[in-house]
């Protein structure tokens, strides 16, 4: 390594000479953005946020992209807007013709006009709850109402240039002097300081609890309350000269003072708290980028934008004046600023071998050619020295005395003389190159040399700097950071998901903790205990980034490729600049650098040099307010009211809304949430309506966030969305379902029950009648059964003749009916008795028929045959009963027949024969019971030719036989209901055997009674029948 | 007919003039005069006030200025009576009835002459830094003047007064689109009622003063105060060859009757002043102003000369 030791007189200075390169950005509205008229006299804001821009053709509604216009056809009194002041939501427009228009700023109609005046109205100020309306000739206050509370006329020839209303005092300039009216309610008013040489009083405003005024003739007269009223005095403040020809003031919100100008643009004295006075001055004119010297007034909006009224150039808005910025006009070529170091009172800039040093304060300059090297990439500075790093030719000490340079490391092996970047320490020089970093004593000596040799672990040092602990880190390409602490090199490593990056700019907060730029991965936050990456996923313009700067643990700025981006560090958030803003320019690698006081970041573009101001920095004053201009309901536009009521549907309906971000529209994101349809908030974006497409019964309130810069505000909708239930989901329809459904059933009940009350009438009376047929019916019946009966009775046996051949007897005959199907039949031949109890099927009528058949049938076989074998008669009955009923020719089963039982006694043997047919014979002798059970076979049954057997036996006279039919055992009842059995019967007989057969009768009439009383009815005829011989 | 042509082009160059010089080069007159209002009438300003009216066509929406040359008092031009102790104010007016007024149009200041409101104002005395010097007023807003539709224009009203003292203001006007330089306004143009000039001290020094004839007028009737009998005043049309018109005396009024022929309508008169030929008379300002046979006052367009034509009226030309 060849270390120069003697000074080389390579450079020379090519001379000292003045410059304006220093402008600011601004944009301009006009003809071509929709303002046709390019006289701005007034500037207002309403509380939506939207910009009122009064002009000497027409007022225009500005919302940060379009204006609105409004004129006469508006139902403005005129389209020459003199003055413009908001009440609550309307806009009073004070005219050219004394009028004043009164406009809604929410419903955009015009409300009122009066007139006020014969002459202009030069200014409306608040005076209580009222307005005051001042016209050249006079003042009149009026009412909110719109009602003219009174009008005071100054005397002829005295023109009132301007007013102001302070503490319930109106000030009014006048060409006459200043008058003040100390109450405007009873108009008491003194001339307080007459002069007729004043001249035009163009402007008043409040100015530290002072009435500051331009004259025209006097410059600025400042007007102060005191004890004895007010005292007025030439005003002296600082920067001024006295001919600026001030045309209008207004005091900001940071009290700042902005004098427009009739012929020098605009002056702004910057107020300092700290030295509570003006500290600073900045001209905006054409020469700095301003298009008009003639500015009208100025406008400070609520996110605190500064908008410049000019008098026949339009609309401009001061973009982001915490910009400014430095190019050279004339050459292009000249403001490629690659590097630059920043003093107290000088700037030094390099731009391509050129070393540029510009005294800040009177903007004079020296330029330094190096000759022998190409682009300076870096620069710093020990007291006496400048060095220089450049592209390719190492590193030249630049002695700022001397103002002679020299080579001072310029070693033989080309990628060490590659220079990235400079840091001193003490008396060391860091020299980061292509072939390591390199430490060399401010005298030249060489110290150390540090490469992948001893520990780097690449040899292209992009970016090193030295934290407050003499570390020095460094930036190359690699997956680690090296700090480089004394001799020792130690490393970070970078999160795993961080792979490998390109580190472009280190620096160092004053919080202790380091920030990287990197070329593609952002910028990293490393601290004691993390490391944090930050790109464009956190609103990164891009994440190449060229350099960074942080700015008291506040902010991180970091320069891109066509842009600015400002990390707020207490909110975390991202803000960017680009070409809306005027630093849209291609910034260079490490280029930025700030001041000592940490108020001003320089950096170094293509294009120049940008500086920011942080001290005119400040945070929009609130989130832009958000319009809710348009409703759309099935795609037709609705207006807009409190409540808006919708009959039961499903409806597709479209939300318009804009926030009103005047100056940086684009800035603007938004989240909605329709409450009542949805419980979460949208994602934020940009998107400046929302559609829902089904929107059924509910209520429904829009709600709006809007974004911008680091400040939020929720906005809700001016109106509810009703959509109405259907009826069916009434509380009403219920009810009235309810009570209609219990009407019908009501009805349907007595309209049943009227017609069942009509049908039972009806039936009653068909009842009645049926009755009264079956009754007479009955009776005929009854009395042609009785008649039967008297012929069934006819053809049993007549009881005398029973007497006559029977010991004795008793017949219980208890038919179910009238008549019955139970018979007994007694007769006689030649010296037998024969004797029958039948039981035929059925009973009643048909009963009765059969008894007489069987009757007739027992008659012929007995009486006519001769037959009185019980056995044979049975035989002779059966087939007379098959015979008579004719059933085998019927083919079919015949279920009429009989059950009998038939003794027959000879008298002349004392014997008695039995046969039965199904049923038996009771013998009771000697107190014992005998049962003769029949053939089991039922006289008439067609399925077989029965053979019924016969009995035989001797009988005494005590004995006492029994023949029945099967009604009496039969008979349900008693407690259970039950039958009454055979063997009840049986034991009944036998039990009451020592009674006469009268007796028993009586005794077996009660026994059924009492058996069957539990039981309704009786259910077959019953006969018993008892008899002893002879 | 030779007359007639050689007239009718006479007319058409001062129309298309584009000098928006108030006076005129073509009217060659020096300066326009008004004296401080205790002047005496013998100086030659009957009422130490004029009055100008300023046209800007509708279309104009651009800033434009009035510039005064010399406003102030003392220095080259102006003619100090003893010490310079006069005040002039120059007052701009616009809006409402500025032009329409019945007052705004009188010879005399008398009534609601200043109507309209008042834009500008300004009091000039002895500044020695204007002295030779224009002075601009503006920039002004088209706009605000009062909006006269059968000029489709807006018309401003600008009065200068002698406010104090007795000493001669010589000044002149420019109606120009530019702050600092005489740059004239497209179709823009001034006139006055009453002409109160300077003459020009020259003897045989001829001046020219141009009122329209529109089809109405059968007579004309010229006033002229305080002519001093400094030469002769003559009339020329395409049928007038130096017709004589009264002159006056020393502070007082003259006025004489000239008819008006039908060819003459439509075009303009060229009333010559013309300076006595034989003596040396300095510092002549005379008043002027000419009615017709109504009584009302007719217009000198000093700007372009002759005849203010709305774009809706043709230029009438035999």
């Amino acid at each position: 390594m060849i270390i120069y030791r003697c000074f080389v007189f390579l450079i020379f200075t090519i001379g000292i000479f003045t410059t304006k390169g220093q402008s600011y950005k601004f944009r301009v509205f006009d003809h071509d953005q929709g303002l046709n008229n390019p006289f701005i006299n007034t500037i207002s804001q309403d509380s939506l946020g939207y910009l009122w821009i009064g002009t000497g053709d027409g007022l225009y509604r500005f919302d940060g992209i379009n204006f609105t216009p409004f004129t006469t056809d508006h139902g403005l009194k005129d389209n020459f807007i003199n003055e413009s002041y908001f009440l609550s939501n309307n806009l009073y427009l004070g005219h050219n013709n004394g009028f004043i228009s009164c406009l809604n700023n929410t419903t955009v109609n015009t409300k009122k006009t009066l007139k006020v005046s014969n002459s202009k109205i030069i200014t409306i100020v608040p005076s209580g709850d009222n307005l005051c309306i001042v016209s050249q000739h006079g003042f009149s206050i009026l009412e909110k109402r719109g009602k003219l509370l009174k009008e005071v006329l100054l005397k002829d020839g005295v023109i009132i240039n301007s007013a102001l209303y302070i503490e319930n005092n109106l000030v009014l300039n006048t060409t006459e002097g200043i008058y003040i009216y100390e109450n405007t309610a009873n108009a008491n008013h003194r001339l307080i300081y007459q002069n007729d040489t004043l001249g035009v009083l163009n402007s008043a405003c409040s100015f530290n609890e002072k009435v500051l005024i331009v004259s025209s003739n006097y410059f600025l007269l400042q007007l102060e309350k005191s004890s004895n009223g007010f005292n007025i005095s030439k005003a002296e403040l600082p920067f001024l000269s006295g001919n600026e020809n001030i045309h209008h003031l207004r005091q900001d919100y940071q009290k700042n003072l902005w004098l427009s100008t009739f012929g020098n643009g605009i002056l702004k004295l910057d107020y300092s708290k700290d030295f509570n006075k003006y500290h600073r001055v900045s001209n905006y004119n054409t020469s700095n980028g301003l298009n008009s010297d003639y500015i009208s007034n100025t406008f400070q909006d609520f996110e605190g934008n500064t908008w410049v009224g000019t008098y026949g150039n339009g609309l401009v808005l001061l973009q982001d004046d915490f910009f400014t910025f430095y190019h050279d006009n004339n050459d292009e070529s000249a403001n490629n600023v690659t590097a630059i170091l920043i003093e107290d009172s000088v700037r030094w800039t390099a731009i391509d071998n050129t070393l540029i040093k510009t005294n800040i304060i009177d903007g004079t300059k020296e330029k330094f050619v190096f000759e022998t090297i190409n682009n300076i990439t870096s620069l710093e500075k020990t007291n006496n020295i400048i060095f220089t790093g450049s592209e390719q030719h190492g590193v030249y000490a630049f002695d700022r005395e001397t103002k002679k340079t020299a080579p001072f490391f310029n070693p033989e092996d080309r990628l060490s003389n590659k220079t990235n970047d400079l840091q001193i320490n003490e008396d060391t020089v860091w020299i980061a190159t292509f072939n390591g970093l390199y430490a060399l004593k401010s005298n030249g000596e060489f110290i150390i040399h540090f490469s992948t040799k001893n520990g780097l672990r690449h040899n292209v040092i992009n970016a090193i700097t030295l934290d407050n602990k003499h570390n020095i880190w460094i930036g190359t390409k690699s997956s680690v950071l090296s700090v480089l602490n004394g001799l020792h090199i130690s490393e970070i490593k970078l999160p795993p998901n961080i792979q490998l990056i390109n580190v472009t700019h280190i620096q160092q907060s004053t919080d202790s903790s380091i920030w990287l730029a990197t070329s593609g991965d952002g910028i990293f936050h490393i601290t004691n205990s993390s490391i944090e990456n930050i790109s464009t996923d956190k609103g990164l313009l891009s994440s190449y980034c060229y350099a960074l700067i942080p700015i008291r643990d506040e902010s991180v700025w970091v320069s891109h490729k066509g842009g600015l981006s400002k990390l707020n560090l207490t909110t975390n958030r991202v803000e960017t600049f680009g070409r809306e803003s005027g630093v849209g320019v291609d910034f260079n690698v490490h280029t930025a650098t700030k001041n000592s006081s940490d108020t001003e970041i320089w950096f170094g573009s293509k294009s120049g040099i940008i500086k920011y101001d942080r001290t005119k920095d400040s945070p929009p004053f609130q989130a832009p307010m958000v319009d809710f201009y348009m409703l759309t309901i099935n795609n037709e536009e609705k207006t807009i009211t409190d409540e808006i009521k919708l009959p039961y549907n499903s409806y597709r309906v479209r939300f318009d809304f804009r926030g009103i971000n005047v100056a940086h529209p684009e800035k603007i994101k938004y989240s909605y949430m329709l409450e009542g349809y949805e419980d979460e908030w949208h994602e934020y974006d940009n998107t400046g309506y929302a559609i829902y497409s089904k929107i059924e019964e509910g209520t429904y309130q829009f709600r709006v966030i809007s974004y911008s810069g680091d400040v939020f505000l929720e906005s809700v909708a001016p109106f509810v969305i009703k959509v109405k239930k259907p009826i069916w989901k009434e509380w009403w329809f219920y009810t009235f379902l309810f009570i209609t459904i219990c009407s019908v059933f009501v009805g349907i009940i007595l309209l049943m029950k009227k017609r069942h009350i009509e049908i039972q009438k009806i039936l009653e009376v068909k009842i009645e009648q049926a009755t009264k047929e079956l009754e007479e019916h009955n009776k005929h019946l009854t009395a042609s059964i009785s008649y039967a009966k008297n012929i069934q009775d006819a053809h049993f046996p007549d009881h005398a003749l029973l007497k006559q051949h029977l010991k004795e007897y008793f017949i219980f005959n208890k038919p179910k009916d009238i008549v019955g199907g139970d018979f007994y039949w007694f007769d006689t031949y030649s010296d037998k008795l024969v004797i029958a109890v039948g039981d035929c099927t059925g009973h009643g009528v048909p009963g009765g028929f059969m008894t007489m058949l069987a009757i007739n049938q027992l008659n012929a076989i007995v009486n006519e045959r001769g037959v009185t074998k019980p056995s044979e008669i049975l035989n002779q009955l059966h087939q007379s009963i098959i015979k008579s009923l004719n059933a085998k020719e019927k083919k079919h089963t015949v279920t009429d027949g009989m059950d009998i039982g038939i003794c027959t006694i000879s008298l002349t043997d004392n014997t008695l024969q039995f046969a039965g047919a199904k049923r038996p014979l009771l013998l009771i002798r000697n107190n014992n019971i005998e049962i003769v059970k029949g053939t089991r076979k039922t006289i008439g049954d067609t399925d077989s030719t029965p053979e019924y057997e016969g009995y035989t036996t001797q009988y005494n006279t005590n004995d006492t036989f029994y023949l029945f039919s099967d009604g009496y055992p039969d008979q349900f009842g008693g407690a259970l209901r039950k039958k009454f059995s055979s063997q009840r019967m049986y034991n009944l007989i036998t039990q009451n055997q020592h009674y006469s057969l009268d007796q028993q009768k009586i005794i077996l009439k009660n026994e059924f009674q009492e058996w069957s009383k539990n039981f309704d009815f009786q259910i077959d005829d019953v006969l018993v029948c008892g008899f002893k011989l002879n | 007919m030779r007359k007639k042509i050689l007239y009718a082009l006479l007319c058409i160059i001062a129309f298309q003039s584009n000098a928006q010089l108030i006076p005129s080069e073509e009217e060659n007159i020096p300066f326009l005069v008004t004296f401080g209002n205790e002047g005496k009438l013998e100086y030659g300003d009957d009422d130490f006030s004029q009055t100008f009216f300023f046209r800007i066509p509708k279309e104009y929406n651009k800033p434009f200025f009035i510039r005064i040359f010399d406003p102030e008092i003392g220095g080259e031009n102006d003619e100090i009576i003893g010490s310079e102790n006069t005040k002039t104010s120059f007052n701009l007016y616009g809006g409402p009835e500025a032009f329409s007024h019945p007052d705004a149009k009188n010879q005399d200041p008398v009534g609601n002459y200043k109507s309209g409101n008042l834009i500008y104002s300004k009091t000039f005395s002895n500044e020695k830094n204007l002295d030779n010097q224009w002075f601009t007023i503006g920039p002004l807003n088209p706009s605000e003047g009062e909006y006269i539709p059968e000029f489709d224009s807006y018309m401003f009203k600008l009065i200068a007064e002698g406010t104090k003292g007795d000493d001669g203001n010589l000044y002149k006007y420019f109606l120009t689109s530019s702050s600092n330089q005489n740059t004239p306004i497209v179709n823009g143009n001034a006139f006055t009622y009453e002409y109160a000039v300077r003459l020009h001290d020259k003897p045989g020094a001829v001046s020219h003063i141009y009122p329209y004839i529109d089809q109405n007028v059968i007579s004309i009737k010229q006033n002229n105060f305080d002519w001093d009998n400094d030469g002769k005043i003559v009339i020329y049309s395409i049928k007038k060859l130096a017709e004589n018109a009264l002159t006056s005396k020393d502070a007082t009024w003259v006025q004489s009757t000239h008819k008006i022929e039908e060819e003459e309508k439509g075009s303009c008169l060229d009333i010559q002043l013309i300076k006595n030929r034989q003596e040396v008379y300095k510092n002549n300002n005379v008043v002027f102003y000419v009615t017709n046979q109504y009584g009302e006052l007719m217009p000198f367009f000093s700007v372009p000369i002759g005849v203010f034509t709305p774009s809706n009226k043709k230029i009438k030309v035999e």
